[in-house]
Order: structure tokens, then C-alpha cells, then sequence
């Protein structure tokens, strides 16, 4: 078990190396010059080729690499063409607040999505099992900008009851968690509904098991069968789907971080897409691999924790 | 157009009832931006947003007044040597950064030097040949050849004064974080990267410009800067109170800002003029006769009301009313160099260009080729619609167009850099015409921000007209060659005048005060480019 931690510990920088480098040369690829974007509207063609030099864009792109890389390796994350200033502290400064609203959002769609599939999922083929899963597909349906725009409108703007936009004063202050009610919600809603199926779906398949049905005879009370027996057995495709789901999740903030001027890294990497900033792109996709591979990884450990069968040697 | 039409055009949409107050201290004033600057470095970026910022923290030599005439500021007065290349401008004494620390030459040497090397607008600057700090309260500007406009060069967003001493300290960080030491009515307190920047007053601040109704200090406490890029959540936190000026409104939501109370909403024209760039560095557009008829079979009154609803104006010419050194005496005379829309002559110069429809599809063929052009767009809403509606428009007289729409790097990467486009959807502009027009109409500015690669017929003229313009001694003078190379311009028909597009301002009338007095400034409702109209505004109690 350890030798395997060990092993795919290794691992992550090696693929995080392999997807960073991918993008490396892709938004070298892609079409936009930096230079001139940075160099803006009143730029002569003498300015944008002394930004180039400035930026190390002149050199060609393997020898860009070669000295990013490098760079990379000492800790040193390149510097954002847009502020000149250090890469890693632009990102550290948000990625809190990233972590907080998805973190958030995460654990608002497994307390509403997970309970409300085992129900589905017990009273199958009931009024509770069809409203469940119509509300489930109706979730599913809605585009996340549009569901978000309604909570905005609805319980800030109309009602008041909540803040508009921003992110309150500090980090998990009174303040600061009203200012993340609707965002966490907007981002939590549209994923409890997937879990909501994945757990009805899983728990169906896992109480027509004859083991569950020994239970049921044995007399054992309902809370025991389910939760104990069942639910536990079921767990495994829900945590695929969560080790999934939450770099989706990072990813998907970028539109919730517009819509509520959240200011966590979302907005902010997208403008450093539009503007070629590399660097900032690059070092979010550090960050963002490294996420992918920890939290496939926490999964992992995850499913030897629920099922003792599973061995990793 | 003279200068009763620009007033007509000014529109006040609606005016609420505005409470007459008198301008008291404190309180705070949240502003709602669209985007966040990068950084608050004066050579950061060329961000409108930054220099809006800016321009409460950092200060010019001289700025304009409400009429566009250019006053002292930190300097008291200047004089010029009889060659026109020495310019020696006497500086305020007693202006301190908000350290304490005076401000000499030494300090302008240091600003204006780091400016004209490093800074984003260092073409500028390319007149000077370098800065001297003869005694501590005398800067001296030398100058390469004479060029009378160098004082209004030095109210550009970068040539502010900064303390050397502060920009070594912080390195990398100056402009990221506080302090930024300035000289003017704020100084930086916070910055919330993402959510906002917070400025608050300098109680000390006395040397406002005479033409201010209030010289300082500024009557606001604090002025914090919200970046809310979503334009609905903008509107939103306006309506309810949260934010009580911005700036940016798209056309699509100005009927919810009219319905709401206590907001007074104003638009007037921009500084910029939206225009169909044509890349005449191939055939056919190297043609003339084909320019010519691309430019008459635009019909502007569809794009503005069917792009801008209606909250644009036709534009006629390359440059907007709003911008300086605008020919208000000449207009006619200079509109009519510009072709007017006139479809049958259209097709007459494309026919005389040698491109007919004998297939009869529609779409016009020389030597076996058709007329087929790529139209090259940006993401918005605005320039999608322009983009069909000319598209449409060309179709009336033969011309075939694929739009191309994508976002704005890739969009000035391929035409910049790689001349991808045949047409291309442009908006462009900036508060001096003396400085814009060179920008994107003089040859030594392709493969810079002249994206038409036109160097040949008309373009000696027009480069001989705007150069000359920069070196006449008044303003009359440079004004009327400017007008002059206008008309070259619209002969040459390589960018085609759309629209001049509205600026909008909306504040809550019973929370602040003061913004009357601020768009009085001949930049109207300009706010990023009004100088220290800061000073100005005060929050009702």
C-alpha cells in the first residue's frame, strides 16, 4: 500500500509536467501576440518588437521552453506579461477564494445530491422517486449562467436577502459566507443533481443484491440495511464520480466567478487567456493538474477505505 | 457639423430629480468598473480603467480644462528657446508626495525618462531627446526637432511624476500593491486583487487646478473601485444601492437603469469611431474603385439601429466629436471627401474595376475569380450584428463576405502581425485626434495599430500632412492640416467611418453629488480621461 502511495506520488510530477508542457506550446500555437495586445492600440512596430525581446518571444519557441522549464524547476513560475510581477503570488492570492467557493459548492452538492438519491433510491418508483429525479433532470438542464442570473435577480437584487456580488470582508467570516451563499449554491445545485442519479442508480443495483436481501431477513432495521449495507457498497461510482467532478467544478467557477464578482482565480486566468498572458495561463494549469492528480489519487485511498477487498500493491 | 449639432448630440436620456446640495466631506463613493487594471504601475498598461484610477493618485505637468485648453499644473509656467528644441518648465514649488517628500526635476527627470523607455506609449515620446533637471524647481526638455505639442504629450496616462525612491523600494511590486506614493487627492489604502481597489483621501491636498470648483482636499473620504465584469451584476448592485456611479452600460440594459429611481443616466458620444478597416495590401482592395464602392454601399443608419439600438451615432468621418482637434468649422467641407452611401455607383466603380456578375449569382467575377472577401469580427454582440448587417449590405452589389468572428488576441494577432483579413470590424479612438489620427493612418504605424497596409497612391500625402500637423506652432494651424489630412483620408478610403458609438454614465442622484460639475469637462461623460474630477464629487447625506 505504501510502495503504491509512494509510486503515485512520483507520478505527479511527471504529469503534471506532461499536461503543463502541452499547454506550454499550445498557447504558443494558437494565434495572438502577447506583445501586442500588452503594447496596446498606440503601438509602433518598434514597441511590440522590444516587448518581444523583453518577454523572451524573439527566442524560438524550444529554447522558450527549455528556459521556462528550467525556471519552473527552481520554484520560479515566470513572470505575468500583463502586471510584470511574479507569477505565484498573482495565483496564490486567489486560489483561496477559488477553493472556498468550490469547496463550498462541493459539499453543498453532496449533502443535497447523495440523501436525496438514497431516498430516491429506497422509495423507488414513488411520487418522492419522480420528483427527485424529474428535479434531477431539470437541474441538469438548466445552463449554470442562467441558474445563477435567477438566484442573483431573485434573492439579492428583488428580495434582498442576500449580497449581489463580491466576496465579503476576510475568509469564512459571517460577511464573507453570506457573500458566498448564492454562488456556492449556483455551483452546488446543477452537481447535487448528478449525484442525486449516481447514487439512486447505484443503491437500485446494490439493494437487489442478495447479500442486502440476507439483511432484510435477517430483520435488521431499515437504517442499518441502507446506510450500513447498501449505501457503503454503492459509494464507489459516487467517489469516481466526485474524484471527477471536482477539477470540473474549479474549471466551471469561472462563469460563477463572472456572474458574482467572486474574485477567485477563475476571471483572472480567463482575462490572462484572452491577453496571452503565458505564464499565468501555465502556472494555473501547475496548480490545476496537480489538483487532478491528488484528488484521483485521495479517491484511490477512498475506495480501499469503503471496499477492504481492494488491495493496491 | 458645428458645435451646436455635438451639443444635440450630447443626449441627456433621463435626468431625475436632482436634490440640490451642498458638496460636504467624507462618506464613500463606490465606483463599478468592468475590468481590474493589471497593475497601477503609470507604464503598466494602457488600460482606460488604470488611467481612471490613476489619475486620483498620480499627477501631470499641465492638464486640460473644461474647455480643452491646456493649463499648468505642477509646473507654474514654461518657456521656449527661439529653435523651438529647449523647453524649460517651471515647476510648482511646495508639491510634496504623500510621504512628505518634495518633488523636484530630479523626480520628472526620473518619471519622464523611465516613461519614454519602458512605458507602453513610449512612441510618444519620440520627439525628445532627453530631460534635464537644471535646478531643483527646473525641468529642462530637449528636444530631436521643434514640436510645439510636447506639453500636451505630457498629459498622457503615463507621464505622471513618481518617486524614484518608492518604485526602487517596492521592485517588483510597485503598482501591485500600496504604497504608490503620488502626489495627487488619494493615495492607494487596498487592493482585494479581483474585488477591489480602495483609495482614501489626502487631508493635506491643497493645489487643485484653478479651473476646479474645489481645489482640494477632495470632499469624498474614500473612493473604492469595484470590478464587476458582468454587466447585468453591475446594473444589479446599481439599482440596489451598492454601487453608486459606473461608468459601463451596455445598450441592452439601459431600459432597466431608466425604470429604476434616483438614477440619473446620461450618454454622450464617445471618443472613438467604429470603422471598417480594409487591408489594401492585395488585390482587388489595392484597387480604388473597389474601396470606394465597399465604402458607398454602407448604410450607417441600419448599424446603429439595429447593432447599437439606436444608442450610436453615423459616422462620417474619422474622428469623433468628442475627440480634440474634431474639424466643428470644416466638417461639411471634410464629410464630403468621404464617400457617401450611393449603391448604383457602387456597382458603376465595381464594374469600371474590371468586376462583373456575368454568371448571374449574384456575386461579381473578374478573370475567372468572384469577389469574395473575409469580414473579420470580435466576440461582442455589437460587432457580430455589424458584421451581418454589412455583409448584407455588400451583397447589394456583388461582393461575397465570410465573417470571421473571433476573440480579441487572436482578432489583432491575424491582422496585425499576419494581415489575415480583407475587412475587418474596428473601434478605435482616443481624446486627441493630433495623436490618434497618426496612430492608425500614417505608415510607419503597419504592423503597429495601422492594420490597412496602405503605403502607396495617397499615403506620402497623408503621412507629409499629419507629420506636418504636429509642428505647427497654434492650434488653429495644426487643427486645420489635420483637417486636411482627414479629407486625404476619406479619399484614400481604407478605414470606413460606422459609428460613433455613446458613452454612458449612471449615478444615484441621492447618493452622490457633484458629477454635474465633473462632466461640464470638454470629455463630457468621459470620466477615465477627466482630469482630477475626483476633487469634485461628494456623497450626499
Amino acid at each position: 500500500m505504501w510502495q503504491y502511495l509512494l509510486k503515485r506520488l512520483l507520478t505527479l510530477p511527471i504529469i503534471v509536467w506532461i499536461v503543463v508542457s502541452i499547454i506550454f506550446f499550445v498557447m504558443r500555437i494558437i494565434p495572438g501576440d502577447p506583445a501586442v495586445l500588452i503594447a496596446g492600440p498606440f503601438a509602433t512596430p518598434q514597441q511590440i518588437e522590444q516587448l518581444r525581446v523583453i518577454f523572451g518571444l524573439d527566442k524560438p519557441v524550444y529554447l522558450q521552453y527549455v528556459s521556462w522549464l528550467r525556471a519552473l524547476l527552481r520554484g520560479d513560475w515566470g513572470i505575468s506579461f500583463q502586471t510584470r510581477s511574479p507569477v505565484l503570488p498573482l495565483l496564490a492570492e486567489r486560489l483561496p477564494k477559488t477553493l472556498q467557493l468550490t469547496g463550498l459548492g462541493l459539499v453543498i452538492s453532496l449533502l443535497i445530491g447523495v440523501p436525496l438519491g438514497v431516498t430516491a433510491a429506497v422509495k423507488a418508483h414513488s411520487i418522492v422517486d419522480y420528483f427527485s429525479t424529474a428535479s434531477a433532470v431539470f437541474w441538469l438542464s438548466i445552463p449554470a449562467f442562467w441558474f445563477a442570473l435567477i438566484l442573483q435577480l431573485l434573492f439579492a437584487a428583488k428580495l434582498r436577502w442576500l449580497p449581489i456580488s463580491g466576496s465579503g470582508a476576510g475568509m469564512w467570516t459571517l460577511d464573507n459566507l453570506r457573500h458566498l451563499v448564492l454562488p456556492a449554491l449556483a455551483i452546488g445545485l446543477p452537481y447535487a443533481a448528478q449525484y442525486l442519479r449516481f447514487t439512486r442508480s447505484a443503491l437500485l443495483e446494490v439493494l437487489l443484491q442478495d447479500y442486502i436481501k440476507t439483511a432484510w431477513s435477517k430483520g435488521l432495521p431499515h437504517r442499518s440495511v441502507v446506510y450500513k449495507h447498501a449505501l457503503r457498497n454503492a459509494l464507489i461510482p459516487i467517489i469516481t464520480l466526485l474524484g471527477l467532478r471536482i477539477p470540473w467544478m474549479i474549471g466551471g467557477a469561472v462563469i460563477i466567478e463572472n456572474i458574482f464578482a467572486w474574485p477567485g482565480m477563475g476571471s483572472f486566468v480567463v482575462q490572462a487567456i484572452y491577453n496571452r498572458d503565458f505564464h499565468v495561463v501555465e502556472g494555473f494549469m501547475v496548480i490545476l493538474a496537480a489538483l487532478v492528480v491528488i484528488t484521483n489519487l485521495v479517491v484511490d485511498l477512498l475506495y480501499v477505505m469503503i471496499n477492504p477487498l481492494i488491495r493496491y500493491e | 457639423m458645428n458645435r451646436s449639432v455635438l451639443v444635440m448630440l450630447c443626449s441627456i436620456l433621463s435626468v431625475g430629480v436632482i436634490a440640490v446640495a451642498q458638496p460636504q466631506s467624507g462618506g464613500r463613493l463606490v465606483w463599478a468598473l468592468y475590468e481590474e487594471p493589471p497593475t497601477l504601475d503609470p507604464i503598466g498598461s494602457t488600460l482606460a480603467v488604470q488611467h481612471m484610477i490613476n489619475d486620483h493618485i498620480f499627477e501631470h505637468l499641465c492638464v486640460f480644462d473644461n474647455e480643452g485648453r491646456l493649463q499648468p499644473h505642477l509646473c507654474t509656467d514654461w518657456t521656449v528657446s527661439s529653435d523651438g528644441l529647449v523647453w524649460d518648465v517651471y515647476l510648482k514649488p511646495g508639491i510634496t508626495f504623500h510621504n512628505g517628500k518634495p518633488v523636484t526635476a530630479e523626480d520628472w527627470v526620473y518619471s519622464l525618462e523611465r516613461t519614454r523607455r519602458i512605458g507602453p506609449r513610449s512612441g510618444f515620446y519620440e520627439p525628445v531627446d532627453r530631460y534635464v533637471a537644471v535646478n531643483q524647481y527646473t525641468l529642462r526638455i530637449v528636444l530631436k526637432r521643434p514640436f510645439p505639442r510636447i506639453l500636451e504629450i505630457l498629459t498622457l496616462p503615463d507621464a505622471y511624476v513618481v518617486d524614484k525612491d518608492t518604485v526602487e523600494a517596492m521592485g517588483d511590486s510597485f503598482g501591485i500593491r500600496p504604497p504608490l506614493n503620488g502626489t495627487g487627492p488619494y493615495e492607494l489604502a487596498e487592493w482585494v486583487r479581483g474585488e477591489y481597489i480602495l483609495l482614501k483621501r489626502v487631508p493635506t491636498y491643497d493645489h487643485g487646478p484653478s479651473w476646479r470648483t474645489n481645489q482640494g482636499p477632495a470632499y469624498v473620504e474614500e473612493v473604492q473601485f469595484r470590478f464587476i465584469r458582468d454587466d447585468n451584476t453591475r446594473v444589479f448592485e446599481l439599482i440596489n444601492g451598492n454601487v453608486d456611479i459606473t461608468p459601463f452600460i451596455p445598450a441592452s440594459l439601459y431600459d432597466i437603469v431608466l425604470a429604476a429611481p434616483n438614477i440619473t443616466f446620461v450618454e454622450q458620444v464617445r471618443n472613438m469611431t467604429g470603422h471598417l478597416a480594409i487591408n489594401a495590401k492585395h488585390e482587388p482592395l489595392n484597387n480604388p474603385l473597389v474601396r470606394w464602392a465597399i465604402a458607398m454601399a454602407i448604410d450607417r443608419e441600419s448599424i446603429v439601429q439595429i447593432a447599437y439600438r439606436g444608442h450610436a451615432h453615423p459616422a462620417y468621418i474619422l474622428c469623433s466629436p468628442s475627440q480634440l482637434g474634431f474639424p466643428h468649422d470644416s466638417y461639411d467641407s471634410v464629410k464630403a471627401f468621404y464617400p457617401a452611401t450611393n449603391i448604383e455607383l457602387a456597382k458603376v466603380y465595381l464594374e469600371a474595376a474590371g468586376w462583373v456578375d456575368n454568371d448571374g449569382d449574384g456575386v461579381r467575377e473578374k478573370d475567372g475569380k468572384e469577389l469574395r472577401l473575409s469580414l473579420w469580427t470580435q466576440l461582442s454582440t455589437e460587432d457580430r450584428l455589424m458584421g451581418q448587417i454589412i455583409q448584407s449590405q455588400l451583397a447589394k452589389i456583388g461582393i461575397a463576405t465570410e465573417i470571421v468572428s473571433i476573440e480579441t488576441g487572436t482578432f489583432y494577432g491575424a491582422l496585425v502581425t499576419q494581415a489575415r483579413h480583407d475587412l475587418a470590424l474596428g473601434m478605435s479612438g482616443y481624446p486627441f485626434a493630433m495623436d490618434f489620427l497618426p496612430f492608425q493612418h500614417h505608415t510607419r504605424s503597419i504592423k503597429g495599430s495601422n492594420y490597412s497596409f496602405y503605403d502607396y497612391e495617397l499615403a506620402p500625402v497623408i503621412d507629409a500632412l499629419l507629420d506636418t500637423a504636429q509642428l505647427l506652432p497654434t492650434e488653429e494651424e495644426r487643427y486645420a492640416a489635420l483637417a486636411e489630412a482627414l479629407k486625404f483620408i476619406g479619399v484614400a478610403s481604407v478605414y470606413i467611418p460606422l459609428v460613433w458609438p455613446m458613452y454612458p454614465l449612471a449615478w444615484k442622484t441621492d447618493r452622490v453629488g457633484g458629477v454635474e460639475e465633473v462632466i461640464k469637462h470638454v470629455f463630457k461623460t468621459q470620466v477615465d480621461s477627466i482630469p482630477l474630477d475626483c476633487l469634485e464629487y461628494y456623497i450626499k447625506k
